[in-house]
């Protein structure tokens, strides 16, 4: 664990994979005269580690409460345009691991009953973190390499996981979502259409608690 | 101004008084995690304090020791469970904050931690009725009595409190949780020779049954104007809400709507955009309809009367609850608070 604490809630920044969807939208949209705009408030919080990115690539970036419309802001090179891959992941750890009974509910309300003795996985983020409540009955996380649903009502700071697919999982695991997926694994564009909204807005109202890392 | 979040100081107190006299003689464990569902725990904890609060439910260490900031009376009990190795448990003594423990690699860590202290670690142990989330399994129980009789022979901790979180899936089931619980709770007693600060019931239970409310009950929504039944009003339940989302307005025109009202404000201030067509804003105690939900622009149908658009709140304005907006929604109010970022400026008012 590189973090200090099993539930801190990181927000990892894919500088490499910033750095290609810069690319791809300064092509896009031309070279000449290719601005990125913070955006208020929501960029702000990646602009430092953006910097450095938009230098190597001479992109200039303007740090701003005002963004004008159809400017490129961070949010939408994080993952947010469509021609893009996702940038960011929410990361924490494995906090609780236990058997359940078959029969047996997990979490509010009992919406996932146990359809056998199995592993039950709890990662310390919720709603509250961004990942909409709606999304319960949606949402996959991965747990290391292995993709796991989500099982139960999403609360407001922890989820269930179903753990039957992952070997071995231990108390610190890293489990993430969204993040660089490739096609097959559930991701920022499936969180978006689950709830009909444009993937940049996920990306805007992500944890507010949550650390901000650039790797 | 933009978008504004207004904390009612007023409200907050008549609900936590109100909740109070009506789960007496239990007192309210008043829940403050996720930044006080978004009102700011540092306000909510203090203004709590006033209103007679002496039982504060806080998640993590760090949001209690924020807590003990503004509300330094060490006879306030402050609760946090979520904890890891890499917390500074030395800290619990330092600030008097009690633990809920719910498995035994968590009390390894405790045990370890209490070398390093001058007083015992206060434990709160729970047991799991149902969630499934992190309490001790009930097949676990004897091995924990026995093993934190001995701790605290040892000094190495107290045992402060028993408690269990119930799943609320249906009154069968919290009825077997409460069953379950007060056997836990008498054998953990009958163990240590001594009667325990117990607690169960959240806002729903804390409300609705008496017989769920041991020595304190846990409450979050209900405290903070939300309530968590179905078609109840807050003012059914005699509370008051205490966040008002508040914007300014300018009156605009649209090619496709006509005239429509811009406010300032949209899903970066954490409004999500599918409340569009779902929810109503009131101006001048009209409610227009919300067309769309933008970046940082929300359009609503209609000429605005005023400049100011309330998006939610008590209702003395015309607006609705956020009650209501996490019913169109789907959803619960309290996500809807607690998601508006820190970048929206709360202002506590009268």
């Amino acid at each position: 664990m590189t973090e200090s604490t099993l539930f801190r809630r990181t927000l990892v920044v894919d500088r490499a994979v910033v750095a290609r969807n810069l690319a791809i939208l300064k092509e896009k949209v031309g070279a000449d005269n290719f601005t990125v705009w913070s955006g208020r408030p929501s960029g702000a919080r990646f602009v430092q580690g953006f910097r450095p990115v938009a230098a190597e690539m001479a992109v200039t970036v303007v740090d701003s409460d005002e963004a004008p419309e159809n400017e490129v802001r961070i949010n939408q090179i994080l993952g947010g345009h469509p021609d893009v891959r996702c940038a960011v992941a929410l990361e924490t750890h494995l906090f609780g691991l236990r058997t359940v009974n078959q029969g047996d509910g997990v979490s509010y309300g009992a919406k996932f009953i146990a359809p056998e003795p199995m592993q039950v996985g709890l990662a310390p983020i919720g709603f509250a973190d961004g990942i909409d409540r709606l999304l319960t009955g949606d949402a996959r996380v991965r747990v290391g390499d292995v993709e796991v649903p989500v099982i139960g009502r999403i609360a407001m700071d922890s989820m269930s996981l179903d753990l039957r697919a992952v070997d071995n999982p231990q108390i610190g695991d890293v489990v993430t979502v969204f993040g660089n997926t490739t096609s097959e694994q559930w991701g920022l564009r499936d969180a978006a259409t689950a709830l009909g909204v444009f993937p940049v807005e996920i990306i805007t109202r992500l944890s507010n608690r949550a650390e901000v890392v650039w790797r | 101004m933009t978008l504004e979040a207004r904390i009612s100081r007023r409200a907050l107190v008549h609900n936590l008084q109100a909740l109070s006299e009506r789960s007496a003689p239990a007192a309210v464990m008043f829940v403050v995690k996720a930044d006080g569902y978004g009102h700011g725990t540092r306000v909510v904890s203090e203004i709590a304090y006033d209103a007679g609060i002496r039982h504060y439910g806080c998640l993590e260490i760090e949001t209690a020791i924020a807590v003990r900031e503004v509300v330094p009376d060490p006879e306030v009990m402050l609760l946090a469970w979520q904890f890891s190795e890499h917390d500074d448990l030395t800290q619990l003594v330092t600030h008097r904050i009690d633990i809920g423990v719910g498995s035994h690699e968590l009390l390894d860590l405790i045990e370890k931690a209490a070398t390093q202290v001058s007083e015992p670690i206060r434990v709160q142990l729970k047991v799991d009725t149902g969630l499934s989330r992190n309490g001790f399994p009930q097949g676990d129980w004897n091995s924990v009595i026995t093993r934190v009789h001995r701790m605290e022979r040892d000094g190495l901790l107290v045992v402060s409190g028993v408690w269990t979180h119930i799943a609320e899936t249906s009154d069968d089931t919290d009825r077997q949780a409460h069953h379950d619980f007060e056997k836990a709770r008498h054998e953990l007693e009958s163990a240590l020779g001594r009667t325990l600060f117990a607690h169960l019931a959240a806002s729903s239970a804390s409300f609705r049954l008496p017989e769920f409310r041991f020595d304190a009950v846990r409450v979050g929504g209900h405290a903070y104007g939300i309530p968590s039944f179905d078609d109840v009003t807050p003012a059914d339940m005699g509370l008051i809400p205490v966040m008002t989302l508040v914007g300014d307005c300018d009156p605009d025109t649209d090619d496709e709507w006509g005239d429509v009202t811009s406010v300032d404000g949209g899903f970066v201030d954490g409004v999500p955009s599918y409340a569009a067509e779902k929810v109503s804003v009131a101006i001048g105690g009209v409610r227009h309809s919300v067309l769309a939900i933008l970046e940082d622009e929300i359009i609503l149908g209609g000429k605005p009367s005023e400049s100011t658009a309330y998006l939610f709140g008590d209702g003395s304005h015309g607006e609705q609850t956020v009650r209501e907006w996490g019913d169109a929604l789907g959803t619960l109010g309290d996500e809807i608070t607690c998601r508006i970022p820190a970048t929206v400026p709360r202002r506590l008012v009268d």
